[in-house]
């Protein structure tokens, strides 16, 4: 095999490439074992749950309490960015009921039959710091009049007349 | 049922088309990309023509044209032919030590990667997957239409409801054979396309040189860990599936370019339209291989027939498309491009994607080696047929510093979610020069010595007419 040989270069060129690539793969282990460790033992719902901590259960809850053709207002103790991301997931998993995800106890939608009202984890809430508009009177007078359907772990759900 | 629904896929790739010069492996990749492209194709057309999603009537078609397939083969086996209609394939010979080794060095990062928590809900860090492409997968298979999720499109901004359908198709599709949606199981698709990657690419390289050079850049290709993240961390997201079309597309044209062969033009023009059909990043690439096309049949003066293979699948899917898509008032996703052009963005932008392709640890040396390969295409004086390959990935990229330059969201945080996976998009592709001048090296060296010690020690199988010459000597 001559020095200036195409062989010789490609075999070298793989071998720098394997070396390279080495490290990230080597995190990649590191990774997959922490990933395999954390979800030991865990069904499927357990480990959506365990990641996506609460949408998941709380779009459980709802999702048992209004039947597929509802529409559900929730009202989140969230910060806004979490505001959004409730949105999205709620609309993600309880398709194709309508929601819509407020951080202000006075906002409603017109025909909606449902009610929805959870408070982020603490956790969350020292990440995204809530800044909507909450008062919890307001919210008690609001659900007086209203008839429970639910009351999940996270959640409390109610029929709008 | 939806693993067997991958297996399925393939099948149905199959019965499209029952015979292709390649390896049984390479065969599936190209088979199980083209299956799902066409039950895409067929889930929508069914859509347009009010015939609701039932698992028999799905595969209905199918198993009508597998029966087809066996009764033209036994006419022909009736005859003397060898059929037209029989499944067949390259047969393997006895692999070499080395190719043995090589083949088990991809598989590496495969393995390392394929254990299933790296595909389960990493929720909050894959939003593109669940809150646009496992979202609409869902609301199709749930509504057993496409129609009533685009008319709640204005519910649905944040879900991208202009974005192309064909995973969402397909995973409808999946969903219905399996009775019930399984995001999980969906997910998967992204690795399964990630493998076809791997599979297609080895073909392609194998077609363009020996097989040496072939195996050598699949292994760096499997060990792009970039590539890894997309399929597994990221699954669920399309890009993979895009990565592979984009390079099909690449491939084929190539072939078609250098050798005039009509399948590679349809090949090149389906795998274009896919890719169009997979992700908006996808319609500016079809737009390449159009023109391209366009511009080998004028001045190639090629049958008008050739006219049709190259624009008759992106027409004939895309415009359907882009009318139902109006008919909601769902508007295109993406932007004008040119419009809005800001330069100094471009600036920003082409540093950071420069910057981004040169981290060995995302892409090791891969966008290095493209220039690489240019280089020594430059000193090789390779065909122009070769320049559309490095030419088609600049190109992409190029399409997305347009993007990037029109100041549409926020640069940074763009750049910071996207940069990564628009390259990782064009990687298998822009690996393929490397494999192709490597090759055209060792042919060009072996022509001046002796074959022997050679590193593409095996020949390709040879054709039945070789076949009977020889004999005849």
């Amino acid at each position: 095999m001559k020095f200036n040989s195409p062989q010789l270069a490609l075999g070298a060129l793989l071998i720098a490439w394997l070396v390279l690539a080495a490290p990230p793969l080597r995190t990649q282990i590191d990774k997959t074992l922490r990933t395999r460790a954390l979800f030991e033992g865990r069904d499927a719902d357990q480990r959506t749950a365990l990641v996506d901590n609460p949408g998941f259960r709380v779009a459980q809850e709802i999702g048992i309490a209004v039947p597929p053709s509802g529409c559900v207002v929730v009202l989140a103790y969230a910060g806004p960015a979490a505001i959004d991301y409730y949105q999205s997931r709620f609309a993600y998993f309880l398709y194709p009921r309508k929601v819509m995800v407020f951080d202000a106890v006075d906002r409603t939608q017109d025909g909606c039959g449902y009610l929805a009202v959870f408070r982020d984890t603490a956790q969350n809430l020292v990440n995204e710091p809530f800044a909507g508009r909450w008062n919890q009177a307001d919210l008690a007078q609001r659900l007086s009049g209203l008839e429970p359907v639910r009351s999940g772990e996270l959640t409390r759900i109610y029929r709008v007349p | 049922m939806i693993y067997t629904g991958y297996i399925l896929t393939c099948l149905i790739g199959w019965l499209i088309v029952p015979k292709l010069a390649a390896r049984l492996l390479e065969r599936a990749a190209l088979t199980f990309a083209l299956g799902a492209f066409a039950i895409s194709i067929e889930m929508f057309t069914f859509d347009l023509a009010g015939i609701g999603w039932n698992r028999w009537i799905l595969l209905l078609p199918w198993l009508l044209l597998a029966a087809f397939r066996i009764y033209q083969g036994r006419g022909q086996q009736g005859r003397g032919q060898q059929g037209r209609g029989q499944f067949t394939f390259e047969a393997d010979p006895f692999p070499a030590w080395w190719q043995i080794g090589l083949v088990v060095l991809a598989l590496v990062p495969v393995a390392i990667w394929w254990p299933y928590e790296r595909v389960m809900p990493l929720t909050s860090s894959a939003w593109d997957a669940w809150a646009i492409w496992l979202f609409k997968a869902n609301a199709f298979y749930l509504d057993g239409t496409i129609d009533p999720f685009l008319a709640r499109a204005a519910e649905f901004t944040d879900h991208q409801p202009g974005y192309p359908l064909l995973m969402p198709l397909y995973g409808a599709f999946l969903y219905t054979l399996n009775g019930a949606a399984d995001d999980y199981a969906f997910k998967m698709a992204s690795v399964c396309f990630c493998l076809a990657s791997l599979g297609v690419f080895h073909y392609l390289a194998r077609r363009a040189g020996g097989p040496g050079p072939a195996l050598v850049s699949t292994v760096m290709l499997a060990s792009v860990p970039m590539l890894n993240v997309l399929a597994f961390e990221l699954a669920g997201y399309v890009d993979t599936t895009l990565s592979f079309y984009l390079l099909a597309a690449g491939g084929f044209l190539y072939f078609w370019w250098r050798d005039g062969n009509r399948f590679d033009l349809v090949a090149a023009s389906l795998a274009a339209t896919a890719a169009a059909w997979t992700k908006n990043e996808g319609q500016f690439f079809l737009l390449a291989i159009v023109l391209l096309g366009v511009a080998r049949l004028f001045f190639g003066r090629r049958p008008p027939l050739e006219w049709g293979c190259l624009i008759a699948p992106p027409a004939a899917l895309l415009l359907p498309w882009t009318i139902v898509r109006g008919g909601h008032g769902v508007e295109a996703a993406g932007f004008a491009m040119g419009f809005n052009f800001d330069p100094k963005l471009f600036t920003v932008a082409a540093d950071a994607l420069l910057i981004e392709a040169l981290r060995w640890d995302l892409f090791v040396l891969t966008f290095v080696l493209l220039a690489g390969a240019a280089v020594g295409a430059a000193l090789l004086r390779m065909s122009a047929a070769f320049w559309i390959l490095p030419g088609l990935v600049v190109w992409h990229l190029s399409g997305a510093l347009m993007a990037y330059s029109t100041g549409q969201n926020d640069l940074q945080w763009w750049l910071g979610t996207s940069a990564d996976r628009i390259l990782a998009q064009v990687v298998p592709l822009a690996l393929l020069p490397a494999a192709v001048v490597f090759s055209s090296w060792i042919e060009r060296q072996s022509a001046d010595e002796p074959p022997a010690g050679k590193l593409e020690s095996m020949p390709a199988p040879l054709g039945k007419r070789e076949k009977r010459r020889r004999k005849s000597r």
